[in-house]
């Protein structure tokens, strides 16, 4: 017996050594239906606080190398880049008066269904001091952890989109971002267009892939992909990538292969954004004290026919409406004639928050019938009564 | 008249090394591969703890000392993922341990020999790897041959170039 193990003593260390890790990995995976409370193994503690240091050190002095050199380089075409960024300024100021307008529509439109969002209250800037170095592990490691109010299961984004998730938080101000093109990485999506929901997974080659999507949906290559909210972690509307190929199951499924391009450059991410806090609110609805009734929005929705100018010397007609309505029974043909000719109004914020205010006040002397014009809502007149 | 010379097994030189290079070499390694690649994407692709392995199990060329290198230095690299702790683990060591066993039979000073040993071995480490992650711990993964081919190429020819750098660290 003896000499058989000190015949074949290596491959006996060689057993023992693989059986050992085998028990240890047996360990540590899950089992399906535990608890999402996992509990850290000291060895990865101790490892993980012992490089963590050292990358934090080289990165800070590379860190400031860089910006010094950058400083220099930003400087030398800085006028030209001022000039840029006032004209880019400019039409973002022109398209934040068009995007406000969308957006107070889209509020009012969400009040009336009792609609809840979730709203990015609160954040913390992060710099990443390193990876796992190794591809089949899609990890980046941050310079912020507990003290920092950071807990597993956080979203982390940057401007540009979704990057992952918290996955692991160490008590030495630091913390392990799951990327969201890791295989065992996924998410909750809405196509933008199409308002197709699925889920994105990723994969091992690193590009993740939309599953259950039907083979006969029509999704084209380009087509924007934000978060929809439902997987709990990622609040609604980030984005998070573009279509980038549609094909069919290579398994011959009933589902589509849609894979999709990060919108962050997961390669290349310095700086990230942790979301601490959520909070998930009704929208508020910026008119005060109107009750807007769903003919109302569906008046602002419908389209516009603008009224022709009055040629000179021709007589205008009376404006009907107000005579019908002032008859008892009449007043609902009234305020539906009326509702439509306001369609206009929805382009014209500030017309809707003087109607806000003139509706609770009584008219003691009823105006003379004027033309109606397009912005404005008939229904003002009619409340009166 | 030329005279044929054989090598025998008594005959191959075991390389020793510094504790400092021991230990200093798989951790500048480790290092390196996971801070350089959150800056450099590509060096993904290669293995540096893998070919610190199998220089270290090829030199001293014991199975023993092979296999407990490449134990430490995967178990080091799994600690870094988030996945289980022990897939590199075992991974290594079977290289560790059949690298060393190489180095008992055939030249491994040579080029081009170690640009095929370490060609092979990538493959192979993969390989175990692919085997663990997938049908030991069901975890998601691909094998993707033609990935797999250029990450055996590439890490072959940085292999080359490392073991020459690692050469100045043996002890005559």
């Amino acid at each position: 017996m003896e000499s058989f193990f000190a015949r074949y003593r290596n491959v006996t260390v060689l057993l023992v050594l693989l059986m050992a890790q085998v028990i240890v990995l047996a360990t540590q995976v899950r089992r399906p239906g535990a608890g999402a409370g996992e509990s850290m193994s000291l060895m990865r503690l101790w490892i993980v606080g012992a490089f963590v240091p050292a990358e934090k050190a080289i990165e800070s002095v590379g860190s400031g190398v860089r910006n010094l050199l950058k400083s220099y380089v930003d400087l030398r075409g800085v006028r030209a880049q001022n000039e840029d960024l006032q004209s880019q300024l400019d039409r973002l100021r022109l398209e934040e008066v068009s995007l406000a307008e969308d957006a107070g529509q889209a509020r009012r439109l969400q009040t009336l269904l009792a609609f809840k969002e979730k709203f990015i209250s609160q954040t913390v800037a992060a710099q990443v001091i390193g990876t796992s170095g190794s591809e089949h592990s899609h990890v980046l490691y941050i310079d912020k952890g507990t003290r920092d109010s950071i807990k597993t299961d956080m979203a982390v984004i940057t401007p540009r989109g979704i990057v992952g998730k918290i996955s692991r938080v160490f008590p030495d101000n630091t913390s392990q971002v799951l990327e969201i093109n890791d295989a065992t990485a996924g998410a909750g999506i809405m196509l933008e267009r199409s308002r197709l929901r699925g889920v994105l997974r990723g994969t091992a080659s690193g590009i993740p892939e939309i599953l259950h999507i039907m083979a006969d949906e029509k999704i084209v290559p380009g087509e924007p992909v934000v978060s929809s909210g439902g997987d709990q972690i990622y609040p609604r509307g980030l984005p998070i990538g573009t279509v980038f190929s549609t094909g069919p199951d290579p398994d011959g499924g009933a589902f589509m292969v849609v894979k999709v391009k990060p919108s962050a450059d997961l390669d290349r991410v310095e700086e990230v954004l942790v979301i601490t806090k959520v909070v998930e609110k009704a929208p508020e609805q910026q008119e005060t004290g109107t009750v807007l009734r769903a003919a109302d929005v569906l008046a602002q929705r419908l389209p516009t026919v603008m009224p022709k100018p009055p040629e000179k010397g021709a007589q205008e007609p009376p404006d009907t409406r107000f005579l019908y309505a002032k008859k008892p029974g009449n007043a609902v043909a009234a305020s539906t004639g009326g509702a439509a000719s306001a369609s206009s109004a929805t382009s014209e914020k500030a017309q809707q928050g003087a109607t806000s205010t003139e509706q609770e006040k009584p008219k003691p002397k009823p105006q003379p019938p004027k033309p109606a014009k397009p912005s404005e809502n008939p229904q003002v007149q009619e409340n009166p009564q | 008249m030329a005279t044929i010379t054989y090598t025998s097994r008594e005959e191959i030189e075991v390389h020793k090394f510094s504790v400092l290079a021991t230990v200093g070499i798989p951790l500048l390694a480790i290092f390196f591969q996971a801070y350089v690649s959150s800056h450099v994407a590509f060096l993904k692709l290669f293995d540096i703890p893998l070919i610190v392995t199998i220089f270290f199990a090829v030199s001293r060329r014991n199975q023993l000392a092979g296999m407990l290198t490449g134990c430490a230095i995967g178990l080091i690299q799994d600690a870094l993922t988030h996945l289980p702790i022990g897939i590199y683990g075992i991974s290594k060591t079977i290289v560790g341990y059949a690298a060393s066993s190489i180095g008992v039979k055939i030249d491994v000073d040579n080029p081009g020999s170690r640009f095929l040993m370490m060609f092979f071995f990538t493959f192979f480490h993969d390989g175990v790897y692919f085997i663990v992650s997938r049908h030991l711990l069901g975890l998601p993964s691909d094998w993707r041959l033609l990935h797999e081919l250029s990450a055996a190429v590439a890490n072959s020819v940085l292999a080359v170039l490392l073991f020459t750098l690692m050469d100045k660290t043996k002890k005559r």
